[in-house]
């Protein structure tokens, strides 16, 4: 979210790093997922890129939750012949 | 009264064959992207950022030719030629499918940009296409702002988070 918000406002790591006041280095590992940034410095970094933080309340489907853990062992292959196999959605 | 023709049931390997073929340079985006990289979803095409580089429009072209891909209007695609300021987005359908054609997708650079952290994976027939990484297609269908993909982008989210921690997980196993 962080990577995508930054180059959504068309900002470098170390442009994003100076407004926020971090090192480069922080907000490379951000990104790469390396360190937890925390709740304030995600919603600091969000602003500097013109973004804010919403809540938005939703039921969470543990079913497709479920479904996309287990999608993920699949090989591409076989998730794309999945998809294919059904005749009933792709007539 | 005037027939209309059947959708031809989609079928992504003599797509892919032929752009494989012509040596094409390209990303796989979109939905049929999304299917590969692990979302729950259903797609009728392939869409794809080629590289505007070079001579790859012309083998584009070429390679859409043999599997007659048409406009809606029944033109050629003509993507060597065609101004993507006023078309962003070339739509066609084919004998095996619609393919869209997108050098800069929303949210993105363009081939360059999402070629960073793509990945070619295995889908079977040889074929070993380019897929753009789950962190760009969830940026592309952000930066697209449509109501009906919200979902698509939360499902996006998840996948990333899970992906991270998948990867994690068989990093510690190691």
């Amino acid at each position: 979210m962080i990577r995508e918000a930054r180059l959504l406002a068309g900002l470098s790591q170390e442009r994003l790093a100076e407004r926020i006041g971090v090192p480069r280095q922080s907000i490379a590992r951000w990104e790469r997922g390396e360190v937890e940034p925390g709740f304030d410095n995600v919603r600091r970094l969000l602003r500097s890129c013109g973004f804010d933080v919403s809540l938005v309340r939703y039921q969470a489907d543990e079913s497709a939750e479920a479904r996309l853990g287990g999608r993920l062992e699949l090989t591409p292959q076989e998730r794309l012949v999945g998809m294919l196999g059904d005749p009933d959605t792709n007539a | 009264m005037a027939r209309r023709r059947a959708q031809p049931r989609f079928d992504p390997y003599p797509i892919l064959e032929a752009f494989e073929r012509e040596e094409v340079s390209y990303i796989l985006i979109g939905a049929f992207a999304r299917v590969l990289v692990g979302a729950d979803e259903i797609t009728h095409g392939v869409d794809l950022a080629p590289t505007t580089r070079g001579d790859n429009l012309r083998r584009l072209d070429v390679a859409l030719e043999a599997i007659n891909a048409r406009r809606p209007g029944r033109t050629e695609p003509a993507l060597q030629t065609n101004d993507y300021t006023r078309e962003p987005v070339v739509e066609l359908r084919t004998d095996h499918g619609e393919v869209k054609v997108v050098p800069v997708p929303e949210g993105t650079r363009g081939y360059d940009d999402l070629r960073r952290d793509a990945e070619r994976l295995p889908i079977g027939r040889g074929l070993r296409p380019w897929v753009a990484s789950s962190r760009d297609l969830a940026r592309m269908l952000n930066a697209l702002n449509r109501a009906e993909d919200l979902e698509k982008l939360l499902m996006m989210r998840r996948l990333v988070e899970l992906e991270h921690d998948f990867h994690r997980g068989r990093s510690i196993e190691r």
